[in-house]
């Protein structure tokens, strides 16, 4: 048991990916760090990812999750100037009686107690949670049987527990993907994956390795209605959906027995150590909305990863940890220079379900801008307009809203004086709706 | 046994603790493996103001002695009640008569504190409510508890006193035999005592007519419900009725004691006792009436659905007391809405009938108090840190959606009525019942269970027999 260590430069919530990059770069920087983390090791949900494909972009390795953490722990390590608080939870942040511009966060720490730490700046990284049977209101009774696909994982990888033999597996989410051939490779009979939109949810590199490999199959437009079964799981009712009003098609209803569903039906970011301290969240990504320094409309407030807009990949969650918490190390050491608070809106034009930063410092010098599209374009172009004109375009193979779109801006993409930037996806060559 | 109570409800848990105030020996039997398994955890949480049972009726008579016993009792056992107050708004001016008839309902069942209000003053109390409506009936005495909360609290003051409960213990039937009753379990062995209180609830008119030749009807009736998150629960501060229409009484829409706001229920009748399960069209008319409360009604606030299945009986009112022809055998059946709130009342008459026949003295040793046990969430920082120096289990949170710490879990689990299943330890301290419902802690909840129980990760349950969560290990999926 330690004795509380009460000042630091950055603090950082969440021992996950976001969280370790962001405690490496601000220590990089120059700060001292804290990371709380509320499990008895960092890592995240990492440590329950035992499967390989992270760190292709990163180092050009296919590492598993345990080993990819492993390395940004072994970083943080090494700097000397990071203090991880495992087991322990940010119960609240405090910007209101700001002493020098200073953060005061409550924490709890197993063991420890109650403590409060002053910083000069934090970063959020709490991650993401996922979206529940209740939130899409599956009819049916309460059997078990009925699990989130990352409650599954964590059960099979961590306690070494199987919940189930013959599994549907509602939405082509990555985790529900990987959940597939996990399940496969314990003996378990996956029947089928069913997604209610017409586009997988998930990486395509997932579907070919962790569906196609093994011979699950996929049935887009369709969704799971009820579950049937009182004390256990017996089957679901399967149903075909009408993508124009993505409800489902009376008549088509069928059932399927089977012991396991699990859900795979979208993440949410985690704001609720955000919302203590009055962060704006942006409906659309449902995280916080941010400027280009990955900064909240609370200043010295930082976020990255999932808990800023959910990712596809753990290698970018990193990469955003790194700029975050380079940022934060700046502002809290005063490196930062004074920033006009009249900036650049971002809106989400054609085809763009959401984007980040939400809004743009004037002056700042690149931008990354990460946004999502709301359906597949073959051969396509993101296109930037400003105040009206388009501004720049870049050619991508194609775009899907499984895959985040990453472009980077420089100040010459920025021209002098303009209040708004749209950005769209649109066929090669074409031009956005409504601009 | 003096007396084996059939179902550890909030009846049978309410005639326990009532009895636990005598020297007798008391046994509850119960076939789920924690308290509430059925109607008294799938419902409302409205204690009712007492204006809407037809005057006169066993339910008119103990809704008002039972609303009246609740605020006491809540402070005595720890329990969450809050007087909020209940609106039956009028949509339109149809609607008017059938709140003119509910408030002489209260006038006959001598309810106070009930009185018509205009469109403004409604709007006043509640802007959430639909602006078409042209006025209400403002009831302030009604209020919302947790009905699970409010079981737990009976059955673990009269463990506490003596009282002993069986889990897991399923009656398949009563007869008599040589002045005594003989209760037959699904398990093969037999509870003989001298008096049998049957609080089966959705079972209760089956074991009635097992033993009466005055048989009963049963007509079980599913509700549906809607529960939304935290952040919708101060949408409303009074529970919202919709006046009684041809169709019935709508749904309602209430904060609950517990933070929450539920929507519900409807009512599906010609279901088996034991169904439980929500329906898509069902769940689909739940909300359709829920915007006509409140238009901004929002789907994404939804953090689970739910039904329970009311005992209803065929003549509407509760069959409470002794059968002609089968002395020593006392009945609370068809005790559906307003059950939660006659409890308390139902149960005095019971243990004094019982009191009177077993001529039962006065336990000198009984204690009617219980402790409220702390919630982490709900304390003040210096509570937390009182709470911290005590027990350091509070300084490890285990559910983050709720801020349940792990000396929560730990009281719920060596509880005087041990939760030993997830829904039991959800139900008490909440662990699993915040947005992303127990997507986090559930494992961790699972861990604790196995190493405080002493049994593998395999054999923990969800609730019921038959459970298990996660029940094979690794590579064991062939079948």
């Amino acid at each position: 048991m330690s004795a509380p260590v009460r000042s630091c430069d950055v603090l950082v919530v969440g021992g996950g990916a976001a969280g370790l990059s962001a405690a490496a770069a601000a220590a990089e920087a120059g700060a001292s760090v804290l990371v709380a983390e509320r499990e008895d090791r960092l890592g995240g949900i990492l440590n329950q990812c035992i499967h390989n494909g992270f760190g292709l972009h990163r180092f050009g390795l296919e590492l598993t999750g345990p080993e990819y953490a492993a390395r940004d722990v072994a970083r943080i390590a090494g700097s000397g100037a990071v203090m991880p608080l495992l087991e322990t939870s940010v119960l609240s942040l405090d910007t209101s009686s700001r002493q020098g511009g200073r953060i005061t966060a409550k924490l709890v720490g197993r063991g420890v107690g109650l403590f409060d730490v002053s910083c000069g700046a934090v970063v959020l990284a709490c991650g993401c949670r996922e979206r529940t049977r209740g939130q899409i209101n599956i009819a049916g009774g309460r059997p078990a049987g009925v699990y989130t696909a990352g409650t599954a994982q964590r059960l099979i990888n961590v306690d070494g527990a199987l919940v189930g033999r013959r599994v549907v597996i509602l939405g082509s989410g990555d985790i529900g993907l990987i959940m597939a051939r996990r399940m496969t490779w314990e003996g378990a009979d996956v029947l089928c994956v069913c997604e209610l939109a017409s586009e997988p949810g998930g990486l395509r590199r997932n579907i070919a390795q962790c569906l196609d490999d093994y011979g699950i199959p996929l049935h887009l437009s369709t969704t799971v209605t009820q579950v049937f079964g009182k004390v256990r799981l017996e089957g679901v009712e399967l149903a075909d959906v009408d993508p124009a009003t993505r409800r489902p098609v009376p008549g088509t209803e069928r059932r399927v027995d089977c012991d396991t569903l699990l859900l795979s039906v979208g993440l949410i970011p985690s704001n609720e150590v955000a919302a203590t301290a009055g962060v704006g969240i942006d409906r659309r990504t449902g995280g916080p909305s941010v400027d280009e320094s990955l900064e909240t409309d609370v200043p010295g407030i930082f976020v990255a990863g999932n808990e800023l807009h959910v990712h596809d990949l753990a290698d970018y969650v990193s990469e955003e940890g790194l700029e975050a918490g380079a940022n934060a190390a700046a502002h809290a050491l005063g490196r930062r220079g004074s920033r006009r608070d009249d900036g650049i809106v971002v809106e989400c034009g054609e085809n763009v379900g959401s984007v980040t930063p939400q809004r743009i410092a004037r002056g700042a010098d690149e931008v990354v801008m990460r946004l999502r599209s709301r359906g597949r374009v073959q051969d396509a172009d993101i296109v930037l307009v400003a105040d009206g004109r388009e501004a720049r375009r870049w050619r991508r193979r194609i775009v899907v809203p499984s895959e985040m779109q990453t472009v980077k801006l420089s100040a010459a993409d920025l021209p002098e004086g303009i209040g708004r930037l749209c950005v769209g996806v649109v066929a090669h060559g074409a031009s956005p709706e409504g601009e | 046994m003096d007396v084996a109570i059939i179902g550890a409800g909030i009846a049978g848990c309410a005639v326990a603790r009532e009895l636990s105030r005598l020297s007798l020996d008391v046994v509850v039997l119960e076939e789920g493996y924690d308290v509430a398994c059925g109607a008294s955890r799938s419902n409302s949480g409205i204690v009712h103001g007492g204006y809407d049972p037809v005057p006169g009726t066993r339910k008119a008579l103990y809704n008002a002695r039972g609303m009246r016993m609740i605020p006491g009792l809540a402070d005595e056992l720890g329990f969450r009640y809050s007087n909020n107050g209940s609106l039956v708004i009028a949509l339109s001016d149809q609607d008017l008569p059938a709140i003119d008839v509910l408030a002489g309902r209260a006038r006959a069942n001598g309810i106070e504190g009930v009185r018509r209000i205009g469109a403004d003053e409604l709007r006043g109390l509640e802007p959430n409510v639909n602006p078409c409506a042209v006025g209400a009936l403002l009831c302030e005495g009604s209020g919302i508890c947790d009905p699970f909360g409010m079981t737990v609290a009976f059955a673990e003051n009269a463990a506490t006193n003596g009282v002993t409960f069986r889990m897991g213990a399923r009656v398949v039937g009563a007869s008599r035999r040589g002045g005594l009753w003989d209760v037959a379990l699904a398990d093969g062995s037999h509870v003989e005592a001298t008096l049998v209180v049957n609080a089966a609830g959705v079972h209760a008119i089956d074991l009635h007519n097992q033993v009466s030749s005055d048989r009963l009807a049963s007509r079980p009736r599913l509700g549906e419900y809607v529960l939304m998150s935290r952040d919708m629960h101060g949408a409303f501060g009074h529970t919202i009725f919709r006046a009684p229409g041809p169709k019935g009484k709508g749904v309602l829409v209430s904060p609950t004691a517990d933070g929450n706001l539920i929507v519900g229920p409807d009512a599906v009748d010609g279901i088996g006792p034991d169904d439980t399960a929500t329906t898509p069209s069902g769940l689909e008319w739940v909300i359709e009436q829920a915007r006509l409360t409140w238009p901004a009604f929002d789907p994404r606030e939804i953090i689970v659905n739910f039904a329970g299945t009311r005992p209803c009986g065929a003549d509407g009112d509760f069959v409470i007391g002794e059968p002609a022809d089968a002395p020593g055998f006392f009945d609370i059946a068809a005790f559906d809405s307003p059950g939660i709130t006659s409890a308390p009342a139902v149960a005095v008459d019971v243990a004094a009938w019982a009191a009177e026949r077993l001529g039962a003295r006065p336990d000198p040793a009984f204690d009617g108090h219980r402790d409220m046990p702390p919630r982490f969430l709900e304390m003040g920082e210096a509570e937390r840190e009182e709470a911290i120096a005590r027990d350091p289990a509070f300084s490890h949170l285990v559910c983050r959606c709720e801020q349940v710490s792990e000396a929560e879990v730990l009281a719920a689990i060596h509880a005087p009525i041990p939760a030993t299943t997830v829904n039991a330890v959800k139900r008490r301290c909440r662990a699993g019942m915040g947005r992303c419902q127990g997507g986090f802690c559930e494992p961790l909840v699972v861990e604790m269970l196995s190493r405080e129980l002493g049994i593998p990760i395999q054999d923990v349950l969800l609730g019921e027999p038959g459970s298990e969560i996660a029940p094979l290990t690794r590579g064991e999926g062939r079948s």
